[in-house]
C-alpha cells in the first residue's frame, strides 16, 4: 500500500470513529454495564456518554443490544447515547446521527475514498462554474421537501430569509462537497468505469437525507458537461418536452412518501419545487454518468473491473455476515457505507434480503451477483482473464452471495443465458435448422404442458381477478358476518363475482366504477373486447399468463388496482422519481395479510416503474432506444449478455428504483453503445 | 450525593422540602400538583421538544427521563456553519499555500 493510500485510509478511520469517541470526561458520567436496573441511569444521562465508551464497557456482555441510529437528535448528542430502551428481550440502544453533522462526516468519507481511484491523467474535465448552479439546486431540495427534512432534522428551517443559518449551512456545505468532488474528479474521470462495481458497496445515501452521493457526484460532471459544452443534445429535446408536461400538467396532493428503502433517490412529495428538483437531478446525473462512461470507455478494463466487482461483492458479503453477528459493525455498516435501510440483525436465511442494508432488495442484489458471474464466465469461457487462487476464492464468495440473496429468477436467468451464449459462441454450424427445430420443440412442449397442465381460463383471467380483490369496491355496503367469517361482506361480494366468472358485473355498480382505477378500467375492457377473434391471443390474457410464470400475478394486480392515471398522466408519466401519487393517489382494499397491509407495494416490475415516471409514450422511445442499442451492438460486445440478463431480471424487479442497479444497467447498456457521443447530435 | 442525585439538582435546583419522589411510572393516577413556591423551570428532551415544570418532583421526575434545562445553550447551526467554513477555509488555504491536491 502506498504512502497516500495508507495516510487516506488511516484519516477515513480517524474522521469515522472520533464523533463516536468523544465525550465529555469532566462530568464524571461514565458507561456503566447495561441491565435491567442500569436502563434508568441511561436514560438519565442522554447525550453525555459516547458510543465508543459505551461499548467497551458493555464488549462483554451477554444482553442483546441493537444500536439505533437517531437522526433527529441535535449535532451535541452526535455519537452519543440518546436513550435507551428495554423491548422484549433485546436492548435498544438510540445513538445520536444529526442529520447535517452526518451530512459533513459521509461526504468526507466518500470523498477521501473517491481520492484513492488512480489518476490516469492531470486534466480537468469538470469546471468550477458548476459551483453556480450544484449548491443552489441541492439546498433546493430543503426548501422543497419539507416534510420530509423537517422532520429527520432537529435543527431545519424552512424560512427563506438571510438570518436563516439552517440554509445557510446546508448550501456552504453544498458548495464545499462540489468542490472537493470537482478537485478529486481531477485525472481520475476516465478511471472511474473500472471503479462502478464499488456502487454496490458503498450505497451513498446520505443519513436522514433524502439525497444520495452519487446524485452529487454524478450530476456535477453533468452540469459541468453543458456548461462546456453550451449546447443541448438531441435525445435532451424529448426530456425538455416531458419537463414541460411533468410540470404543467401537474396537481398538488397532500401525501407524502418518507421514502423507506428508496430513500435518497425517491421524491417525497407530489409538489411543483419538488418535481422540479428530481426532474433536474435526474437529468444531470444520467447525463454526468453517461459522459463518464464514454470519457472513460478507451481506459476501461475488463480485468480491473472485474477485480473490483469481486472486491465490491466479496465486501459486502464479508460486511453483511459480521454485521449480522456484532451490532456495532451493523451500526457502522450503515453509516459508513449509507445504506438505506439497516442491515439484517441476525445470520438466518429469511424470506425477504439477506444482504439489506447494502441493497434495498434480494432481486436487485441477487441481479448483481449473477450479472457478475455472467460475465467472469463469459471471461473464463473467451479466457480473458487468468483464473488466479484470489479470483476462486472471491467467486466462490459472490456464488454464496447469489444463493443467500433467495434470488431463484437471477440464479435461473442466469443458467438459461450461460448456456445460449455457450451454444452460439461454439456451435459453429452455419446450417440453423437445428436451432429453429429447439426452437419449435421447446415452445410447443411449453405450450403443451401449459394447456395440458392448467386452467387456461383462470390463467388468462388471473391478473384482473387479481386486480379486482384489491379493488375497494362495495365500500358502502355494511360489513357483517357472512359465510367466510372474518371477511367482509364486500370482500364477499368480490370473490363471489370472480368464482361465478362474473367480475363485469361489478363495474354495472355506479360507486364500483367510480372505484375503479383508470387502468383496471381500461384493461378489463381489453380483456372483453366486443370483437373476439378467435385464435388471436388476448394481450391481457397474455401478460397474464406470464405473470403467472414469473410469480408476479397479485404484485401486477395490486398494481393494476392502484395506477390510475389521467390520459396525460399515463402518456407522460408523473415524473421521475414520483411515486407518490401511485402510491396514495388512488384508494384500493389491499387483500393480503393484516401484517403486510403496511408494506411499501411496489409494481415489482421496472417497465411499470418505468410507465408511472415517463408514462407509456417515453417508456416506448426508452424501449426503441433500448432495441436500437442492441440492434446496432457488437454481437461479440462482453457486455451484450449481461446486458440482456438485467433487462429480463428488471422486468420482474423495481430495480430501477435503486439508484445503484439503475446505474448499473446504464452502465452496461452504455457500453454496448459505442460512441454514444459521435452518434449524438448537437 | 449519587450523580443521578446531581444531575436533578444541577437541573432542578436543591430540594429544600427534602421530598421523596414517588413511584409515578407505577401509580397510572399519578397526579402532578402545582408547588407556587417553586419557580418554573423550562425542560429539553433531545430532540427539543419542550415542557414546563411546576414543582420540583415533576422536574426531578423529567429529569430522570432524560429532560435537562440546558437544550438551548447550543446552536447545532452555528456549529455546522462553523465547521464547514474552517474546513472550507483550510482546504482552500492549504491548496494556495502548499499546492495540495485531492
Amino acid at each position: 500500500m502506498s504512502k497516500q493510500k495508507l495516510f487516506t485510509s488511516i484519516l477515513i478511520l480517524l474522521i469515522l470513529i472520533i464523533p463516536f469517541l468523544i465525550n465529555n470526561r469532566s462530568d464524571d458520567i461514565e458507561a456503566i454495564q447495561l441491565e435491567n436496573s442500569t436502563v434508568g441511569y441511561y436514560q438519565s444521562t442522554t447525550c453525555k456518554i459516547s458510543l465508543i465508551e459505551f461499548y467497551l464497557e458493555n464488549r462483554g456482555s451477554e444482553q442483546k443490544i441493537y444500536f439505533n441510529n437517531n437522526d433527529y437528535a441535535d449535532i451535541n448528542c452526535f455519537g452519543k447515547i440518546t436513550g435507551v430502551d428495554k423491548v422484549n428481550d433485546t436492548y435498544f440502544v438510540s445513538i445520536g446521527t444529526n442529520t447535517s453533522f452526518s451530512a459533513l462526516i459521509q461526504s468526507l468519507i466518500w470523498i477521501l475514498l473517491l481520492t484513492l481511484v488512480p489518476k490516469l491523467d492531470d486534466k480537468n474535465y469538470l469546471t468550477y462554474k458548476c459551483l453556480y448552479l450544484l449548491p443552489f439546486l441541492l439546498t433546493y431540495q430543503h426548501v422543497s421537501e419539507i416534510r420530509f427534512y423537517s422532520s429527520s432534522n432537529i435543527l431545519y428551517n424552512s424560512e427563506i430569509s438571510t438570518e436563516n443559518l439552517y440554509l445557510l449551512g446546508v448550501f456552504i456545505l453544498n458548495f464545499f462537497i462540489s468542490l472537493l468532488i470537482i478537485d478529486s474528479l481531477k485525472g481520475r474521470i476516465k478511471n472511474l468505469s473500472n471503479y462502478i462495481p464499488f456502487l454496490f458497496l458503498i450505497v451513498g445515501t446520505y443519513l436522514g437525507s433524502n439525497l444520495n452521493f452519487y446524485l452529487i457526484l454524478f450530476s456535477c460532471v453533468g452540469i459541468s458537461f453543458y456548461i462546456k459544452k453550451k449546447k443541448l443534445l438531441r435525445t435532451d429535446k424529448y426530456y425538455i418536452v416531458f419537463f414541460g408536461f411533468w410540470i404543467l400538467n401537474f396537481s398538488n396532493n397532500n401525501h407524502f412518501f418518507d421514502g423507506d428503502k428508496l430513500r435518497g433517490f425517491s421524491n417525497s412529495i407530489y409538489s411543483t419545487r419538488s418535481q422540479l428538483f428530481w426532474i433536474l437531478i435526474v437529468f444531470f446525473t444520467i447525463r454526468g454518468f453517461f459522459y463518464v462512461v464514454d470519457k472513460s470507455r478507451e481506459e476501461f478494463d475488463i480485468d480491473k473491473f472485474m477485480k473490483n466487482f469481486l472486491i465490491s461483492l466479496g465486501l459486502v458479503v464479508f460486511f453483511g455476515v459480521i454485521g449480522s453477528l456484532s451490532p456495532i459493525v451493523n451500526f457502522f455498516n450503515f453509516f459508513l457505507f449509507g445504506q438505506n435501510k439497516r442491515g439484517m440483525k441476525e445470520f438466518t436465511s429469511i424470506a425477504g434480503n439477506t444482504w439489506r442494508g447494502f441493497s434495498s432488495s434480494a432481486e436487485s442484489i441477487g441481479e448483481v451477483f449473477g450479472f457478475l458471474i455472467l460475465i467472469f464466465l463469459i471471461l473464463v469461457v473467451n479466457k480473458k482473464i487468468k483464473i488466479t487462487s484470489k479470483y476462486n476464492l472471491l467467486t466462490l464468495v459472490v456464488i454464496f452471495g447469489l444463493i443467500r440473496s433467495n434470488n431463484f429468477a437471477s440464479i435461473l436467468s442466469l443458467f438459461l443465458l450461460m448456456t445460449l451464449y455457450l451454444y452460439f459462441r461454439f456451435y459453429k454450424g452455419r446450417n440453423r435448422t437445428l436451432l429453429i427445430s429447439l426452437f419449435i420443440l421447446c415452445t410447443t412442449i411449453g405450450l403443451v404442458t401449459l394447456f395440458l397442465n392448467s386452467n387456461y381460463s383462470f390463467n388468462t383471467s388471473n391478473l384482473i381477478y387479481e386486480a379486482t380483490r384489491h379493488q375497494s369496491f362495495y365500500e358502502n355496503i355494511p360489513s357483517t358476518n357472512n359465510q367466510l367469517g372474518s371477511t367482509s361482506k364486500s370482500h364477499y361480494l368480490v370473490l363471489e363475482a370472480i368464482e361465478k366468472n362474473d367480475v363485469g358485473t361489478i363495474l354495472l355498480d355506479e360507486s364500483n366504477f367510480e372505484a375503479a382505477s383508470s387502468s383496471y378500467k381500461f384493461l378489463f375492457n381489453v380483456f372483453t373486447p366486443e370483437l373476439n377473434i378467435k385464435y388471436v391471443p388476448n394481450l391481457v390474457g397474455l401478460i397474464s399468463i406470464l405473470s403467472l410464470f414469473i410469480n408476479r400475478s397479485e404484485m401486477w394486480g395490486i398494481f393494476i388496482a392502484k395506477y390510475n392515471p389521467s390520459v396525460f398522466e399515463f402518456l407522460f408519466g408523473y415524473g421521475p422519481q414520483q411515486l407518490n401519487e401511485y402510491l396514495f393517489g388512488h384508494k384500493i382494499r389491499l387483500d393480503v395479510p393484516s401484517y403486510k397491509t403496511s408494506s411499501l407495494f411496489l409494481p415489482h416490475s421496472s417497465l411499470l416503474d418505468l410507465i408511472i415516471f415517463v408514462g407509456f409514450i417515453g417508456t416506448f422511445v426508452v424501449l426503441l432506444y433500448v432495441l436500437k442499442i442492441f440492434y446496432k451492438a457488437d454481437k461479440k460486445n462482453i457486455f451484450l449478455y449481461p446486458s440482456i440478463f438485467l433487462l429480463i431480471n428488471f422486468l420482474k424487479s423495481d430495480s430501477i428504483l435503486y439508484l445503484n442497479s439503475f446505474l448499473l444497467i446504464l452502465f452496461s447498456l452504455q457500453m454496448l453503445n459505442n460512441n454514444f457521443y459521435k452518434n449524438e447530435k448537437t | 450525593m449519587s450523580e443521578n442525585n446531581l444531575n436533578i439538582e444541577k437541573n432542578c435546583g436543591q430540594n429544600f422540602k427534602n421530598e421523596q419522589i414517588p413511584d409515578i411510572v407505577n401509580d397510572s393516577n399519578f397526579v402532578f400538583i402545582n408547588d407556587p413556591s417553586y419557580e418554573t423551570v423550562v425542560l429539553y428532551d433531545v430532540d427539543g421538544n419542550i415542557v414546563n415544570v411546576n414543582s420540583w418532583i415533576e422536574c426531578a421526575h423529567y429529569v430522570n427521563g432524560g429532560w435537562s434545562t440546558s437544550f438551548s445553550n447550543f446552536d447545532g447551526n452555528i456549529f455546522i456553519l462553523v465547521t464547514t467554513i474552517s474546513l472550507f477555509g483550510i482546504y482552500v488555504l492549504s491548496k494556495k499555500l502548499f499546492n495540495f491536491k485531492l
